[in-house]
């Protein structure tokens, strides 16, 4: 996708705000649940323009059925379990294995109803369009 | 350039009746290509695991990553007395399975001797 350049200057301290929330909200939803950073599931990849925010979940092992997404506003909820059932003795445990939720600050409002999700091999993405009445508008200026 | 990166998947290890099995989370290989991005190889008692993820963003203006593109590789040494060289491996939801069966002719190679 082609760079918009009406977007540079003012808009992007605006999306670099957006990103800021996104993050802290992400962090102190895991300091809330006493995860620390390294544990954090799933990892998430993220890009966004004005048009639109993509979301990209590592999320191995788990089910379909086993994820659930929220949205509320500008809000993104991902819960889910990864059930893990070996049958044997385990010897090495180092996957994330139970209840996983993780919480982002979106830089806008999303359309709720236009949300598309691919789900393959292990990977989630979520393409979130951005609400139509929070885009920005032009002003007309009137010279008098 | 593109970055490219080596990570060591998480792994569990099972011992079963009659077989190891190892999970190692490898999630975002193009499964179309599976034998071309994913390769499971056995050589001397030591198991190499290798995979290519393939992540593809639209390039937004914005981007954040926690996970980068690039390599899985790890390895694992088994004893070949224990471990066949029948492996099988099946990859699901991002995640390597492989079911490494223990050597039954172990088990008949011990005959009792009598006096």
């Amino acid at each position: 996708m082609k760079t918009d350049p009406n977007f540079n200057g003012g808009s992007i301290v605006g999306f670099s705000h957006g990103l800021n929330n996104l993050f802290d909200s992400l962090f102190q939803n895991d300091s809330f649940f006493g995860v620390s950073e390294r544990a954090k599931y799933p990892l998430c990849n993220v890009e966004w323009d004005d048009q639109k925010a993509i979301l990209y979940f590592e999320i191995p092992g788990v089910e379909k059925n086993d994820i659930d997404i929220q949205l509320e506003g500008d809000v993104l909820t991902i819960n889910g379990e990864r059930k893990i059932a070996y049958s044997g003795k385990v010897i090495q445990s180092e996957s994330f294995a139970g209840k996983f939720s993780r919480k982002f600050r979106l830089p806008y409002a999303v359309e709720s109803d236009s949300v598309q999700a691919v789900f393959k091999n292990g990977m989630l993405s979520l393409t979130l369009p951005r609400k139509a009445e929070t885009k920005p508008k032009k002003i007309e200026i009137n010279i008098a | 350039m593109e970055q490219t990166q080596v990570f060591m998947p998480s792994v569990d290890i099972v011992e079963g009746e009659n077989a190891f099995e190892i999970h190692a989370d490898m999630p975002g290989i193009s499964s179309d290509k599976i034998n071309e991005n994913l390769s499971v190889e056995l050589e001397n008692g030591v198991l190499f695991i290798k995979g290519k993820v393939d992540f593809v963003n639209q390039k937004l203006t914005n981007s954040r990553n926690e996970f980068l593109n690039g390599e899985y590789r790890r390895s694992f040494k088994f004893d070949e007395k224990v471990v066949s060289a029948e492996i099988k491996a099946h990859y699901s939801n991002g995640v390597l399975k492989l079911i490494l069966p223990k050597r039954k002719d172990l088990k008949n190679k011990i005959s009792i001797q009598v006096a």
